[in-house]
């Protein structure tokens, strides 16, 4: 108790995770998100083509078509968006990710809190050459930070830099 | 570390092929049960039998591929320059975690009835957090297993020793023991005004289901009805009569919330040692927990008019623990009387004294939103009036309209009573029309924060904001972005600070 101090704090002073300037995450996402999304496309068009065979009347096939096509459009709009919003930024002792366009979400995990991080790569992520990095806390699922569309260097360095931190932060 | 063992990345026993291509094919099979049983009963000709065993000639031989590479990409190692334990794995998806020693809660060996055939073991490493988050190795030899138990606990040892101990010396030695135990009475209290709402909507329900069958009837037989009317010899009768069910429905009600809460809490004795909190109640299984300050992630107080009047509070803990799931350890503790709280309170929470208390209310956008949410039902009921014939027009208006200010009137309160008050060393929320709930935090025992921002919010320069805590979230909606440096010096708190949370 010695070195026991209790200044007190300007709070306005105390460095703002809003001011933050994020980095982006790589355009080969872009790619990932649209592909699966064209994919899905397909579906739903094989499946729209298949009902033409079904007691269906034209007007409501054309609905049908206008939907899908109305759906799929925003789907594809929203991917450019949420491209552009995707960000991350690690301070000297937290990490924060920013996602979202139409509801923009950021989470703030400070290393001293992390469980543990993990690199995953599906089929997509392996032929686009990028890596998800995922952090894990003890709080849920809602609190865990997955940043998808990082080159797998870049996902590796953060990995290794977190766990150097989570070591060196603890004591 | 005496040996570096386990530092080069390494892979299952070799039958771990096997193991793996077993477990596969079963879990294959598992998923066509259905056909096979089919093929059973129907008795296949020749040439789909052939088809059938070329067929899962072809699998296995995938299968056993599969096997293989998933065999050859499962590497597994102790990096202890990192302090950390490795995993690699997966065939089509790559999956590559490390777990800090210090993080480790859990680590065991398991074996199923397949692996004690195969002479191999699971090896399985827990964190806190979800369950999804642990390492499982399926196929590892006895030795190895034993090996990798010893060191991992270990090390493991070593790093909760070195956080728990500036914990026991800075803890205040002060022996205030106190007992706290529920009698007959109070728990009797505590089933009448717990949950009477309950019996207010059975009692609902009872009427409209009588007053429905007596419309009908009497729409079918109207003249009749008129004639019977006149000769009854007045209403007080069928009024009282009326009364007397309701009172016989209510106590029921009564007597089943009663006897509930005498089943739960029977014998609910809470009891404080020198570093823990002794709970113990119920009459068919008897609960038995120790709450311990560190463990308590978020503390909640509830309580409504008439148990405040009763001086009855209900107080709900829930804790971080790694062998439960985050849901299941909560515990509520009901009955308790405001003196009761308050020592359960400074226990918990010693210290606590604040320089600062800023209180938020929600921006009224949440109102309106909230409103719209509420009113939607209504405005669509209106669609039953074109299909259900019995249903005029005015009765619609008449309760949609009365259903209308009843949720108005609720939301109004409840957009009133929403607060989030953040101290120098807590976050609360209160809220609640009818049971009003206070839930607090402790600002070191955040997990991590989100605050949402949705397009719509900007103008009036509003967010959303998350805390998640390893024992459930706390969240507050249409905040003025005048929280955030409040939110940047929880970040602070946080960061420049090494106690353990768990």
């Amino acid at each position: 108790m010695e070195n026991f101090t209790n200044k007190s704090i300007d709070i306005a002073s105390l460095p703002q995770f809003e001011e933050v300037a994020f980095q982006p995450i790589s355009k080969s996402y872009l790619i990932k998100s649209n592909l699966q999304n064209l994919v899905f496309f397909c579906v739903a068009m094989i499946g729209w083509v298949v009902l033409f065979y079904f007691n269906i009347t034209q007007t409501q096939l054309m609905m049908l078509l206008i939907g899908i096509v109305l759906y799929f459009g925003f789907k594809f709009w929203n991917t450019s968006q949420l491209q552009k919003n995707y960000g991350f930024a690690l301070r000297e002792k937290d990490i924060l990710y920013r996602r979202g366009y139409l509801v923009n979400k950021t989470t703030v995990v400070p290393f001293n809190r992390i469980q543990h991080a993990s690199i995953s790569r599906d089929v997509l992520d392996k032929m686009l050459k990028i890596s998800t990095l995922k952090i894990f806390t003890a709080g849920g699922s809602g609190s865990d930070i997955v940043i998808p569309g990082l080159t797998p260097d870049l996902a590796l360095r953060l990995k290794e830099a977190l766990a150097e931190k989570l070591t060196a932060n603890e004591f | 570390m005496n040996s570096n063992l386990f530092e080069v990345p390494q892979r299952q026993s070799g039958i771990g092929i096997l193991l793996i291509f077993l477990t596969r094919i079963f879990n294959i099979l598992k998923g066509f049960w259905a056909i096979i049983v089919y093929l059973l009963f129907t008795g296949p000709d020749m040439a789909t039998l052939i088809y059938i065993a070329l067929g899962l000639g072809l699998m296995s031989v995938l299968v056993l591929i599969y096997s293989f590479v998933y065999y050859r990409k499962f590497l597994f190692h102790i990096d202890y320059k990192n302090q950390e334990f490795v995993l690699q794995e997966g065939v089509f998806n790559t999956e590559d975690i490390a777990i800090p020693f210090d993080r480790i809660q859990q680590v065991y060996i398991k074996r199923s009835i397949l692996q004690r055939i195969l002479n191999v073991n699971s090896f399985v490493v827990e964190t806190a957090g979800s369950k999804k988050e642990e390492i499982s190795i399926k196929a590892i030899s006895n030795e190895k297993a034993n090996q990798l138990l010893a060191i991992l606990i270990k090390v493991k040892d070593k790093y909760s020793e070195k956080i728990t101990d500036p914990e026991i010396a800075g803890e205040p030695s002060e022996d205030r023991l106190w007992t706290h135990e529920l009698g007959f009475l109070t728990l009797l209290k505590i089933g009448i005004s717990t949950n009477y709402l309950r019996g207010l909507a059975l009692i609902a329900a009872f009427f409209s289901t009588i007053y429905n069958e007596v419309r009908t009837v009497s729409e079918e037989h109207s003249e009749l009805i008129q004639n019977y009317l006149d000769k009854l010899p007045g209403p007080m009768e069928s009024i009282s009569i009326f009364i007397l069910i309701a009172v016989i429905v209510l106590f029921l009600s009564v007597l089943i919330t009663v006897s509930e809460v005498f089943i739960k809490y029977f014998n609910l004795k809470l009891t404080q040692t020198k570093d823990s909190l002794e709970l113990e109640m119920g009459l068919k299984t008897n609960t038995k927990v120790s709450l311990q300050p560190r463990r308590v992630q978020l503390l909640q107080v509830i309580t409504n008019p008439v148990q405040k009047w009763l001086n009855l509070y209900e107080v709900r803990i829930s804790l971080a623990n790694s062998e439960n799931e985050l849901q299941k350890s909560k515990i509520k503790i009901p009955g308790l009387d405001q003196a009761t709280v308050a020592k359960v309170n400074s226990f918990l929470y010693t210290g606590e004294s604040s320089t600062f208390g800023e209180t938020f209310t929600p921006d009224k956008l949440l109102l309106v939103r909230r409103l719209i949410f509420a009113l939607i039902p209504a405005l669509a009921s209106y669609l039953i009036v074109f299909f259900v014939d019995a249903l005029s027009f005015t009765t619609w208006l008449l309760l949609a309209g009365l259903y209308a200010v009843i949720a108005v009137i609720w939301q109004v309160l409840m957009f009133r009573s929403l607060r989030l008050i953040i101290s120098e060393d807590f976050v609360y929320k209160k809220y609640g029309v009818w049971n009003k709930t206070e839930e607090r935090l402790e600002i070191y025992k955040i997990q991590s924060i989100s605050v949402f921002q949705p397009l719509w919010y900007e103008k009036k320069n509003l967010v959303n904001i998350i805390f998640h805590t390893a024992g459930g979230d706390i969240s507050f909606r249409t905040v003025s972005k005048d929280v955030l440096p409040y939110i940047n010096y929880m970040f602070y708190k946080i960061e420049s600070n090494s106690r353990s949370w768990m």
